[in-house]
């Protein structure tokens, strides 16, 4: 096997004419398939930006690729900006030069990706995902080839100093981890987890879309440090285009001498298989993914003993999350100096953020740590109407827009109420009511409890059962003490993390939001969402007859009677399409 | 080693900290921990504080090992605040003679429908038999104990195991030879009767696999003893 003769092959298939279009699950679910097909354009992982999907990349020959934003057809679509290939990359790159379009917008001048530090998303959208060659032109491979002349244990001291901390959410040290399974003995396995199950996140998906070697490489790394020769990649089977791209991959590493017997031909052997996730949210817990790759159905453990004593099987195991293991190839190769240069005190490195709901820019970024909120919201995502910000998933917690200037920190985010988690980021306009936010989320840890303690399977359900009963206008002042005293005894009681952190939403906007609570239960919803304490009527002052709300209403609750609309409140739905449609804020909704 | 319980000291031998306690006549209520299956997490009724750094940390006694000069409260308000709290849930949604006991020390009335509480035990004695017939289905408050795909079970052998350890009185077995959990059946046995007196004794699958020859009741058993020692002693 011949590393400089596969970078070759790869780099002249990066460069030359090439048209790319982002195919990840998000482009294609925003067309970009026929893009492609239209183009006759090869597909490329996701270059993060959502909201400006299908992106397609046009390179001449001799110049660096223009990219198009939206594109339905590429002659009338808009420049989102020019750059070259190798920029996002951290790894310094010996590529052919290129010819720069100074003419047009840089990518790097857009809002969206000013401020991002790619290591994690370095080949995301810029190579094919299946192709090892360009992997390696990107400078993969590198890393292990640097790992297999090192010392098993001088790779864990790099990993170590480099203060890497699990992305996963709980964010314990990743050198660590790997210390304690090392000096175990006898079989061990590295595992891969890849069950994303928060709503509304999808950081590891997209990584295992566009660029699924950097885990296989990170992985490998990993396998060679603890002493293993046998790792799994648990990935939840509604992501089909992340476990075919995953098989392929690891068909391809193989076929290519980077995983089996004697990997780059040195002594180290390691073989990774695939399992297939059910898609129980629970399942992304360590113990509880263990479980499910043994066969048992997907119910937490009790810790200590911790995967890296006694895991799957009983046997030491290194359970990392996707991001985590696709640092791994950087910092070896780049040293921890580097990755370390990136962050606060405790939280090195950078962080990928899924950022959703109200902001003008959706999309997948990697900011490094310590940045705040408020420049991820207001700047990266542009957003104009902002009330709290959602971290770490159903687990996490809403920070207001008043401590927005909290630096992204394992530490401080937790201060807060809130967590890390594993980079789901939702943003809340005002118009949304944070009661209804808690119960949307208690909903989902209830559901997806799995049910093996007492404290998470019935207090959830119970604190659910309050929450929904304030929504509805039947909670009273003891509700608020009682969902107090339920959060604690979930939170302090449960087995795993699922259970311990499911009350964060619920304390986090007790906290913070605490009036709307009260307003609730004094009648009202002070964002008007909750329909039952919404009543919606029609201002006769301001009111010009012009019956658009009439022809709106799918009731037909809206009635002229002596020339003035009025209406029917036992018929009205409360759907607010009268709301929407008055031109002339004749319908009040209190 | 020494550990310190509720500010008395004593003198201990290295094991689980639950069992430790309850040695030492401490009464901490436990339901889901078994000595044959070992610490599993559900109950979480066993809590207790421990002391670390300076801190008390509430955790289940049955999954922490003692350490020499452990500090643990096993009584205080934290702890009864809590035991209480999860037995008002148990209360609420269950009702056996186990959680009206647990329920009575409270004060707190018990109202809830099934008795299963979900404590594993059954699941995990019968995984110890090697049977696996029953498992869990369903996720949160769906959760159950059912053979697979909730349809009667040929895998089960009747050894009867799961019956006999549950605190509950949720998994049932009738001389129909029906073994039921709640309202689910889980197996349907061929009974061997005595051959002296025709009484169910065993189901056939357990019989047959633990290669027992005849099939004797316990009773009939105890009479040929009786009359066999009589013979030996000469009594009438």
């Amino acid at each position: 096997m011949d590393l400089q003769k596969l970078k070759e092959k790869g780099i002249c298939s990066l460069y030359g004419e090439r048209i790319t279009v982002g195919t990840s699950t998000c482009g294609i679910a925003a067309g970009a398939l026929k893009v492609k097909e239209s183009l006759n354009a090869k597909g490329v992982g996701c270059l993060g930006f959502c909201s400006a999907e299908p992106l397609v990349s046009v390179q001449e020959d001799g110049k660096a690729p223009i990219v198009y934003r939206n594109v339905k057809e590429l002659e009338k679509a808009e420049i989102l900006g020019w750059f070259y290939p190798w920029e996002f990359s951290p790894l310094e790159i010996d590529h052919p030069e290129l010819e720069g379009h100074h003419n047009l917008p840089h990518l790097r001048e857009h809002p969206f990706y000013r401020k991002q530090v790619k290591i994690v998303l370095r080949n995301c959208g810029v190579i094919e995902p299946l192709s090892i060659e360009q992997y390696i032109a990107m400078g993969g491979y590198h890393a292990l080839q640097k790992a297999l002349e090192m010392k098993p244990e001088e790779i864990i001291e790099e990993i170590k100093k480099s203060g890497l901390r699990g992305r996963g959410g709980a964010g314990f040290p990743t050198g660590m981890k790997w210390e304690i399974a090392r000096k175990n003995e006898g079989e061990k396995f590295v595992i891969c987890n890849a069950d994303e199950g928060d709503p509304g996140a999808y950081m590891d998906r997209s990584v295992l879309e566009g660029d699924p070697f950097s885990v296989i490489e990170g992985m490998t790394i990993g396998a060679y440090a603890v002493g293993s020769n046998k790792g799994f990649i648990y990935v939840r089977n509604e992501y089909p285009l992340a476990v075919r791209t995953l098989e392929e991959a690891v068909k391809i590493a193989k076929d290519n001498g980077f995983l089996g017997e004697n990997i780059m031909d040195s002594d180290f052997s390691f073989e990774i298989h695939i399992v297939k996730g059910a898609g129980a949210f629970v399942c992304g817990e360590e113990t509880a993914l263990i479980a499910s790759i043994e066969g048992y159905p997907g119910e937490p453990r009790i810790r200590p003993p911790y995967p890296a004593e006694k895991g799957l099987w009983e046997k030491p195991t290194v359970i990392n999350n996707v991001e985590t293991w696709a640092n791994i190839p950087v910092i070896i190769l780049k040293g921890w100096k580097f990755f370390a240069s990136f962050g606060t005190e405790k939280s090195k490195g950078t962080k990928v953020f899924s950022v959703v709901g109200k902001v003008k820019n959706t999309g997948l970024i990697e900011v490094p740590m310590g940045i705040s909120l408020r420049e991820i919201v207001l700047e990266i995502g542009e957003a104009d109407d902002v009330k709290a910000v959602q971290t770490g998933g159903p687990t996490g917690g809403c920070v207001p827009v008043e401590l927005m200037d909290v630096p992204v920190d394992y530490e401080r985010l937790v201060e807060l109420g809130s967590v890390m988690g594993s980079g789901g980021l939702v943003v809340i306009g005002n118009d949304s009511c944070m009661v209804d936010v808690a119960k949307y989320f208690l909903e989902f840890t209830k559901a997806e409890s799995c049910g093996k303690c007492i404290p998470c399977r019935l207090g959830l359900n119970e604190m659910f059962g309050v929450i929904l009963r304030i929504t509805q206008g039947e909670g009273s002042q003891e509700d608020i003490e009682r969902l107090e005293k339920l959060a604690d005894i979930v939170a302090t009681a449960s087995l795993c993390g699922l259970g311990k952190t499911a009350p964060n939403p619920l304390l986090t906007t007790l906290k913070y939001f605490r009036e709307e609570y009260l307003e609730h239960i004094r009648g009202r919803c002070p964002a008007g969402v909750c329909r039952a304490l919404v009543r919606y009527s029609i201002l006769p002052e301001k009111c010009v007859s012009c019956g658009l709300c009439e022809i709106n209403c799918p009731v037909g609750a809206i009635k002229k009677t002596d020339d003035v609309f009025s209406i029917d409140q036992d018929l009205c739905i409360k759907c607010g399409s009268c709301f929407k449609v008055c031109k002339f804020d004749a319908v009040e909704r209190i | 080693m020494r550990i310190e319980v509720d500010g008395t000291i004593f003198d201990v031998k290295k094991g689980n900290l639950l069992e430790i306690l309850l040695d030492l006549g401490f009464e901490i209520p436990h339901i889901c921990y078994h000595k044959a299956v070992g610490s599993y997490g559900a109950c979480r009724l066993c809590i207790v504080e421990i002391e670390v750094n300076g801190e008390w940390r509430v955790v289940t006694s049955c999954s922490t090992d003692v350490r020499g000069g452990m500090k643990v409260r096993t009584n205080s308000k934290r702890i009864e605040d809590l035991r209480k709290g999860i037995i008002e849930l148990l209360a609420k949604y269950t009702s056996s003679d186990l959680v009206e006991n647990l329920a009575s020390r409270y004060g707190i009335a018990v109202e809830g429908e099934r008795r299963c509480i979900l404590c594993g035990l059954c699941v995990n004695v019968c995984s110890i038999m090697g049977a696996h017939a029953i498992s869990f289905e369903g996720r949160g408050i769906e959760k159950r104990v059912s053979p697979p795909f909730e349809i009667e079970t040929e895998i089960c052998r009747g050894c009867l195991a799961c019956v006999n350890i549950c605190p509950t009185g949720a998994i049932r077995f009738d001389e129909k030879g029906e073994i039921v959990v709640e309202k689910l059946i889980v197996a349907h046995h061929e009974m061997l009767e005595c051959s002296i007196c025709g009484r169910f004794v065993i189901s056939k699958k357990h019989a047959e696999s633990l290669g027992m020859m005849e099939i004797i009741c316990d009773r009939c058993k105890r009479q040929i003893a009786a009359r066999e020692y009589a013979k030996s002693m000469k009594i009438e």
